[in-house]
Parts: C-alpha cells; structure tokens; sequence
C-alpha cells in the first residue's frame, strides 16, 4: 500500500483494531514489525492497537466488565520480543465484510482493470467479482459501471519494455504538433480514465518527461537495456503538468461549472468558487499551441482575456481552421 | 476497569460499542448502552449532560455505518414514537465476510490494485476503508504495483451527492444544460447508476416528468444536486451493465468521417481512436455525442475537416465562429 497522506483519525484506528484482530488470529503469532508493514503503520501504532485490544470486552451479566469477557494476549510475549499473540477473544474473529459502497467501488475497479494488457488475460476477475458481491453488505453493490479503456496497441509493447526494463525509440508529437524522435526508459504507464500517459526517462533531455500515449505515433523496443529508473518515481510530481519558469501566464475567463473539467491545468490547491458567475483564472502555458487546443476544445465556454497576443493565437487557429468550411 | 472519561479516545469508545453490540442477540437500547459500555458509562458517570452523551451517540452510530458496519436499529411493536426502546445490535453474521468466501494472495494483490484506481477524489475515501479491510487477510501482497498505475477521476462536483441519494434511494433534483439549449431545466430524477464511458460519468435515472429511463452527462449538471425526502423508483436489475451498454450501442452507431493532414498529431490520436478505420489521410471513428465530440476535434483547428456525418460538420463551424468571434 502506498503510504498515508495524512495523519490517522480515529476511524483508521477503529478500522486498524476491527482488522489487527482477525490478521493476528489467522496467523497464530505475528511480530509489531510484520504487522506494522502490513497496514503500513508505525510499530506505536500497532502497540497502541494492541495494548486497547488487550484490555477490551463487553460487560458482561453484572453489567461490569471482567475477565472472562475480555480480549487477553500473551503479555510477556508480547513486552519482551514485541509478538502479538490472542489467549482469548471476543466477539470479533473473522475479517469485516465490504459495505454496498466498497464493493461497488472495487466491482467498478476490476471491470477497468479487465482492460489492461496485464489483466486482460486473467481468467480470475470474474470469479473475484463475484465473490466480492457475495460478500458485501446490505445495500446495491452494482450501481456503478467503467467503461473499459481502449486497448491501445502502444501498451502491449510499454508494458514489456517495462518488464524487460529495455529502451524505447518513438516518433512522438509533443503538445506543440511537432514531430520528435525519442529514445526513452519506461518508468510508469498511467492512466487517467480512459487517456494513457507514458513516464518516461528521456535520453535527449535526459529528465524524466511525461508521454500521451495517443500521441505515440509509432514506437519500437530497442536491445538497450537500463538498471531501472524506478527511483525516480518517488520524485515525480502528482501534476501531469509541471510548470516552468518560462512560460506565459493567460488569464481565461470560465464558467465555474467547467472548471473540474480542467482541473489538470488549474494551480495546485485551487479552491473551484461557489456560484454561477464565470470567474478569471491565470494559468501558465509553455506555448500557446497548448492554450488553443484547451480553448477550442470548450468553444464558448472558455475564453482568452489577456494578453492580446494570447487571444490573437487562438481567433487565428480558429479563422485558419474555419476555412476549410466556408 | 474505570478510567477518567477525558483518557478514552473515541476508538477505544467505538470499538467496545462495536464488541457490546456484536455480542447482544437481542439487541441493547441506548440506556443500557449510555450506562454499560465503555467510553459512555464514564462520562455518565462522572456527570456529564445526558443530552451531549446522546448526541455523541447518534454521531457514533454514523461512523459505524460510514465504515460499513451493519448496525440494526429494532423498533419494537408497541413503541411509542420515543427511541428509548428501539433495540440496537450488530449482527454477527451481516458483519463477518460469509465463511464459504476466501481470497488467495493473487486475487487480494488484484483487489488492491483495483481500489488503488480510485485513490483521488471522491471515492478514495471506501477504497482506502476496503484496502484495510483486504489487508487483514495478512497474505503477502508482492504483485508489482510499479510500472501500472490507473486513475478514474472523479472531479465532477455532483459525483459524491448522487452516489449518496443512490445508496439512499432518494429522488434528487437538478438544473440540467443540453447542448444547444441557452438556459438550463430543472430535472426531477430518481437515479439508478453512474457510468463512466469514454472516461466521462454519466446518471442514468428514471426521470419523473416524462416517466422515461434516461442517460445525463454529469459536467451538464450546472446546479447542486437537491436531494429529496421522496424515494426513489425501484431499479431494474443490472442497471449499471445496461446503463453503459447503451452507451456503448451509441458510440457504435454514431460515425464521423475525418480527412486528416498526412504526418499530422491529428492524424496520429484519429487513428488510434477504438476500431478506427484508415484509409490514406481519410479516418472513420466512432463517437458517443456530436457536442463532445465537436470540441475535441476543434482542438486540431485546421490538421482536419470533418466530411460527415453534415450535423457534425455544421456543429464544428458554429464551434469555431464561435471561437473566432470570443477572441477578435
């Protein structure tokens, strides 16, 4: 799992206590480090965990609580070589079920992931889907469906440039319409919905560049093999879009409504106002081929307010395009 | 046992009001809840107001049910309309997983990835909930995540709310901007699924005024979503599966055909749309709806002419009038 964002609350505790008990019990005995790994927590978490499962229970026939309904773990174990181990439990002994919500979001997960060369093949995720709506909770468990994305016939090549860690040559045209040719080391293929991007070790550039794979004209695995670029995934920015310090800033005028579709374009942090009155934002381009296509791609919607040279780029793509009409 | 109130954090109070509830086939009402369990009985005692104790037991309560644990409330016959004897309890068999239903290591490595797709927005709050809930299988998870890392976006603002009313079966109420139209109208809908086509979310609902099934486009929702007290019509079966294989029955019925500049990034992205067919610098795609579709090709200003069919043609003029009168 991928490490937490932010700090736990009181209903990641309360799910850690709901899930720590079943895990100890399947496995017997269980080190504070193995489980600390395994719900990617701190070791103190884990012992704090432990030390309140340890003294819980349910009042029992005195409406009190005492020892026979309470949970008891092997202390000395447990304080001299930090293993967690049960004497007794209550109540709790298998894992929870998913609610209606968390199965419609993994039933939702598996169909896209039925898409990717990697799973496609997969005899199993129907037969996990399944199981997945047995074993939920009350409620509709099916009211969200994902369209698959397209197969791209780019991914079953990356996808084994990946594996076999080997360089890519491409022909590419970048966000300009120019076309390039590009040695490059695969380090993620990614998706956004039903649009797959390529992060890629650029030889020319030598930085690590971001690809649309629709954008891959044509691509072939080269016998160059690299060590893996791997380490540099912990640098790259959630952004798909990173900013320099030469491009021009352009102020648009939006409807409120349109701004998630351009989230990617928005600074980071961006609050979208309330309302339904169409607000300016000034957002970076490196170039103004990419402010056009982003501009005429929400004709009306979208418009250039500043500076002048911005809004004479996109009224002369346009004007160039509409000849081919009149 | 008893400790000062102000020391029991509220997983400690949750997780006995969990155990209490588990272990009760009868179900406890809320007095011997408030003066038993752990958590509560320390703050009835130590004289805190009995309406606050309520208060955060009601909020409890939520937090079970946002963490999926069935929580059954049993109103007795003879009530009166006070809840002082509605019966509370968790039954053990609707929390458990049923036992006949195992998961190997592969499929729990699946299952990750498949709840890792939703890790921004609006859904990643269950699918975080769920990873959890698959780590407690304690099986060692070594699929490489590295190299594959997919992303459904759910941005669009109305997302979270018609998830809700769906859960719920309520009716919701919204302003609605068809393509073409200047002005909104106000939907009344009872909704049945969200379907992500072509990586756009879609409601498809039964909409009250002309009592006929219906597919909108979530980003032409311009209003907050109303959610009424009113529930909602019952649901086909397998709505969602139908719901996008409409969609997927329109894209198919629906073709354009593009003339492209040879070498062009137009040409390159037209040509690896799904079943696109090539011929020379002639491309024939499929697309969902004319007004999307429109934009998108508007992006590639003039690497492309549209030949057909004529109301697209028409559309991507209007569209780039449109453009050219906005900016001179």
């Amino acid at each position: 799992m991928s490490k937490p964002q932010r700090k736990p609350g009181a209903t990641d505790n309360l799910l850690l206590l709901l899930a720590l008990v079943p895990y100890v019990l399947d496995r017997g005995e269980v080190s504070v480090a193995e489980a600390a790994a395994q719900f990617d927590r701190s070791e103190a978490d884990i012992r704090k965990a432990v030390e309140l499962i340890a003294c819980a229970g349910v009042p029992g026939e005195n409406l009190a609580y005492s020892h026979l309904d309470l949970f008891d773990i092997d202390w000395d174990l447990f304080e001299s070589e930090g293993t967690i181990t049960f004497w007794n439990t209550v109540a709790l002994d298998h894992q929870p079920r998913f609610s209606a919500r968390e199965a419609s979001a993994l039933i939702a997960g598996l169909q896209y992931l039925q898409a990717h060369p990697a799973y496609a093949g997969r005899g199993d995720v129907n037969e996990v889907m399944e199981k997945i709506r047995k074993g939920s909770g009350r409620g509709p468990a099916d009211r969200i469906a994902v369209g698959a994305p397209a197969l791209e016939e780019h991914l079953h090549a990356l996808n084994q440039a990946l594996e076999t860690r080997v360089s890519v040559e491409m022909k590419y045209h970048n966000k300009r319409g120019e076309a390039l040719l590009r040695v490059v080391d695969p380090v993620v293929l990614e998706a956004r919905d039903t649009q797959w991007y390529l992060r890629a070790w650029c030889h020319e550039r030598q930085a690590l560049r971001t690809f649309r794979v629709d954008h891959i004209e044509s691509l072939a695995l080269t016998h160059q093999t690299h060590e893996g670029r791997e380490s540099f995934l912990d640098d790259i920015s959630p952004d798909l879009f990173e900013p320099s310090e030469h491009d021009v800033t352009v102020t648009l005028e939006v409807h409120p409504g349109t701004l998630p579709l351009i989230a990617d374009y928005l600074p980071r942090g961006y609050q979208i106002p309330a309302g339904d009155k169409p607000v300016h934002v000034d957002i970076p381009f490196a170039h103004y081929g990419s402010l056009t296509r982003l501009v005429a791609s929400y004709p009306g919607v979208i418009r250039v307010m500043s500076p002048l040279s911005a809004r004479t780029a996109v009224a002369d793509f346009a004007k160039a395009a509409l000849s081919h009409y009149s | 046992m008893s400790s000062p109130a102000a020391t029991i954090n509220p997983e400690d109070r949750l997780f006995h009001l969990i155990l209490a509830l588990m272990s009760t086939t009868h179900g406890l009402n809320k007095d011997h809840i408030l003066n038993t369990v752990r958590g509560y009985r320390e703050d009835s005692e130590a004289g805190m107001a009995r309406e606050s104790i309520e208060r955060r037991f009601e909020r409890d309560k939520d937090a079970l049910r946002e963490l999926g644990i069935p929580l059954e409330a049993i109103i007795p016959p003879e009530d009166d309309g006070n809840n002082k004897n509605t019966l509370y309890r968790i039954p053990k068999g609707d929390y458990e997983l049923p036992p006949d239903i195992r998961f190997s290591s592969p499929e729990i490595a699946l299952l990750n990835v498949a709840a890792a797709i939703w890790r921004e927005g609006s859904l990643s709050k269950e699918a975080r909930i769920a990873q959890v809930k698959l780590a407690s299988y304690g099986l060692v998870v070594d699929e490489a995540m590295v190299g594959f890392a997919p992303i459904i976006s759910t941005r669009d603002p109305a997302l979270s709310a018609l998830r809700e009313a769906i859960d719920q079966g309520r009716v919701v109420e919204f302003d609605y901007l068809k393509p073409g139209d200047t002005a909104p109208t106000a939907r009344k809908v009872s909704p049945f699924a969200l379907v992500n086509h072509e990586g756009r979310w879609h409601l498809y609902g039964l909409e009250h005024t002309s009592m006929k099934e219906k597919t909108f486009l979530l980003r032409r929702i311009v209003s907050g979503i109303t959610t009424l007290a009113e529930p909602a019509e019952p649901s086909p079966e397998d709505v969602a599966r139908t719901a996008l294989a409409d969609l997927e029955a329109v894209w198919r019925r629906n073709v354009a055909r593009i003339k492209t500049t040879p070498g062009s990034d137009a040409h390159a992205v037209l040509s690896k749309k799904p079943e696109a067919v090539v011929d020379a610098s002639t491309i024939t795609v499929h697309y969902t709806d004319l007004a999307i579709f429109a934009g998108e090709l508007t992006a590639f200003g003039m690497d492309i002419v549209v030949l057909d069919p004529p109301e697209l043609k028409e559309l991507m003029r209007q569209h780039l009038e449109l453009l050219v009168a906005d900016h001179v």
